[in-house]
């Protein structure tokens, strides 16, 4: 480590995307591993309150108990000692992996140092980035304290930074993707020929809005820390305004939400702003997730029938063998299915999801929230489901497949790639546009001036989503003979290709909509088995990365399978070439 | 037959044939290690069991018969953008992989296909 001299390694809280090496958060180790410490210590202190207590109070001495222990056998010294060394040792050794983690951000990787006896080493590449989260754990928000998380493709391939000051964090994050989008080149044009040296000022046409936003992000996090621990009257004074200003500059769809806003509300969605710079993102989410649909879609959930079925089960075992020890197994199940429900709801109630330049960005959580952006081109692989209990108030569910696989969990506690919990068609519509704008196959400039092809794309998806099928939807069904193998979906069973995407549609009673962006795809095969054969019927599968969405789509015709096979591989090719995505913001280059 | 897959414009190269011989002294492998753990259950536990002798037969004899088609059915073409391969007889399926998605590429060789070249 002699290269790098220690005065140049600051700790974070200025800018710190410069290529110089950066300390983390000086409560790092604190909120990494010491808030178990602290605890013991509570434990301890809390036992030692009773031994005082007892000095004073003649009680009888309880049995032999570890101090009991230590005072009877004169050993008070050396457990003192033993305590101090232990004590030393650990901050010594907290300090040390403090100041031997060393992160740096260059043009083109992400590169962090840590270990004290055994270093690691990782470089991750700006332009592979898979999507960036910043985590706030509620302990750590408490401090101030964000996590940052790089994700990279594969598992255990991230980049984290834990723990960054609340601020710093937006700000890295905003600076990564800068970095990452390609804009620098663009700049760099423009007569700045290193913008990384000069710092956030003049580096591109976004660069002294972002300098501006500067002490307004400061600001913000203020109150952010304030209203995790109390949330004051002086805090929502200053977030009313700040959303003020936000909502002014916000268009179209995102405005129309912030009319008519309680003081709560507007504190909330200050809260979940997901960009702090008003020129730089519309601040509102596209989607609003009220108290009653979130309970309503929760009590509709598979999990809640089963919930209710075992409890009838118990009810009806208890009727009949009048025997009541069948409560004790009912004990924890109500307690897992209880925390299962708490969980759901408090991660979804502050659900936002909003379109940056930089993508899209997701946030979940009431107390410890995450706050992830996706850059466009990182999402392989989109469903849109509803189950059948849902059919009813007309709601979806929309989950995606990723190569980044980030260490927090989403809105049901599973892997994060819960996009929007629950919405109704609009939000589907809201959603979706913002994921898969090469859905529509239009940059974002060019929408307006195109809008027979959105038309015909979104009708694409909104019969993808509710028609019941026929021989005129924009979908290739599967015969009728494929009504021996799906028999209720077969109208309804088929695929369609559009501009940018592939799309599945299945399902009669679960219905299911799968969205592969060309790009995206890996590869694709087309099986016959035995059962498929006899039936002229084919099968499809799209490959993208592993997920929870399969892209199979089963039981349509030979003939068209085979032809959508063909069509597919040609068109994956054509579509990766015309892909910059890795360079999201850079213009026409290259791949 | 006619209802089998077929892509229309799909010139298929083939493996060698020598894959055939590769796959029997593999499956004459495996039979001789199927016989050889009925042989050890008759001897410790039960008492003869024919009929796993014969199931181990029947089997043997499947693969033997289909092996020469089975590896006829494989089949790849290197397109101008995309690898295509192809195999399986009853359960068919054709793979298309474009060469800017593949990660890595094996080539595995054992004393036995070293042999055969």
């Amino acid at each position: 480590m002699s290269e790098i001299d220690p005065a140049t390694a600051r700790p974070s809280g200025t800018f710190l995307a410069d290529g110089e090496w950066h300390r983390l958060h000086p409560a790092s180790p604190l909120l990494k591993g010491g808030i178990a410490l602290i605890a013991i210590l509570g434990v301890v202190v809390a036992n030692l309150r009773e031994r005082i207590f007892d000095m004073f109070v003649p009680h009888i001495p309880q049995e032999d108990d570890p101090i009991d222990f230590i005072v009877n056998h004169g050993l008070i010294v050396w457990a003192l000692i033993v305590v101090a060394i232990v004590l030393v040792v650990l901050t010594a050794g907290f300090y040390a992996s403090w100041r031997m983690h060393l992160f740096r951000i260059t043009d083109e990787v992400v590169e962090v140092r840590s270990g004290i006896l055994f270093r690691t080493n990782r470089k991750a590449r700006l332009d592979r980035i898979q999507g960036i989260n910043i985590i706030r754990p509620f302990i750590a928000r408490l401090f101030g304290a964000a996590k940052l998380e790089i994700n990279q493709a594969g598992q255990d391939a991230n980049v984290q930074l834990s723990y960054l000051r609340s601020a710093a964090a937006d700000d890295l994050r905003r600076e990564i993707l800068r970095l990452a989008s390609g804009t620098r080149r663009v700049a760099t044009g423009d007569g700045s020929p290193e913008p990384s040296a000069t710092g956030p000022g003049g580096t591109g046409p976004g660069g002294a809005a972002l300098a501006q936003a500067g002490p307004g992000g400061a600001g913000l996090t203020d109150t952010r820390g304030a209203n995790g621990a109390a949330g004051t009257a002086a805090a929502s004074g200053t977030a009313a305004s700040g959303t003020a200003g936000t909502a002014a500059a916000a268009s179209g769809a995102a405005a129309s939400g912030a009319a008519g806003q309680s003081v709560i509300e507007r504190r909330v969605s200050e809260f979940l702003a997901p960009e702090l710079d008003p020129d730089a993102a519309p601040p509102e989410s596209v989607v609003k997730l009220d108290l009653g649909r979130l309970i309503g879609s929760m009590a509709l959930s598979g999990s809640t029938v089963f919930l209710l079925i075992v409890v009838a089960g118990a009810i009806a075992w208890i009727i009949t063998t009048g025997e009541f020890f069948a409560l004790f197994f009912a004990l924890p199940g109500a307690i897992g299915f209880g925390s299962y429900y708490i969980r759901r709801f408090t991660k979804s109630l502050r659900y936002s999801i909003a379109g940056t330049p930089d993508g899209i960005r997701v946030g979940f959580g009431l107390l410890s929230t995450s706050n992830e952006t996706l850059p466009p081109g990182r999402i392989h692989s989109v469903q849109v489901s509803q189950p059948l209990m849902w059919r009813a108030p007309g709601w979806w569910e929309i989950k995606v497949n990723r190569a980044g696989h980030s260490s927090t969990k989403g809105a049901d506690g599973q892997a994060n790639t819960t996009i929007l919990p629950v919405g109704d068609r609009d939000d589907v519509r809201r959603v979706l546009e913002l994921m898969l704008p090469e859905l529509l196959a239009q940059s974002v400039e060019s929408v307006p001036a195109a809008g027979e092809a959105i038309d015909s794309a979104i009708s694409v998806i909104e019969s993808g989503l509710e028609s019941r099928g026929g021989p005129d939807d924009g979908f290739t069904n599967s015969p009728r003979r494929a009504a021996v193998l799906r028999w209720f979906s077969w109208r309804r069973n088929g695929f369609a290709i559009t501009t940018g995407s592939l799309v599945l549609r299945k399902g009669a009673i679960w219905r299911q909509l799968v969205i592969v962006p060309q790009p995206r795809l890996q590869s694709v095969s087309l099986h016959q088995g035995p059962l498929l054969r006899p039936l002229k019927l084919a099968s499809v599968h799209l490959h993208t990365v592993s997920g929870p969405i399969s892209a199979q789509l089963g039981a349509i015709d030979r003939d068209a399978a085979v032809k959508f096979f063909e069509d597919v591989a040609r068109v994956a090719v054509s579509a990766a070439h015309s892909d910059t995505t890795h360079r999201w913001r850079a213009g026409e280059q290259q791949a | 037959m006619a209802d089998r897959l077929e892509l229309p414009d799909a010139t298929w190269q083939r493996v060698s044939p020598r894959l055939i011989v590769s796959e029997y002294v593999g499956a004459v492998v495996s039979t001789a290690v199927a016989c050889g753990v009925v042989t050890i259950l008759t001897l410790l536990v039960f008492g003869p069991l024919v009929w796993l002798f014969v199931a181990v037969g029947i089997v043997a004899i499947i693969t033997v018969v289909l092996m020469p088609r089975r590896v006829r059915s494989i089949g790849y073409q290197l397109r101008d953008d995309d690898l295509l391969f192809r195999r399986g007889i009853l359960f068919q399926r054709f793979v298309a992989v474009p060469y800017g998605r593949m990660q890595l590429v094996d080539i595995n060789r054992g004393p036995l296909s070293r042999m055969l070249t």
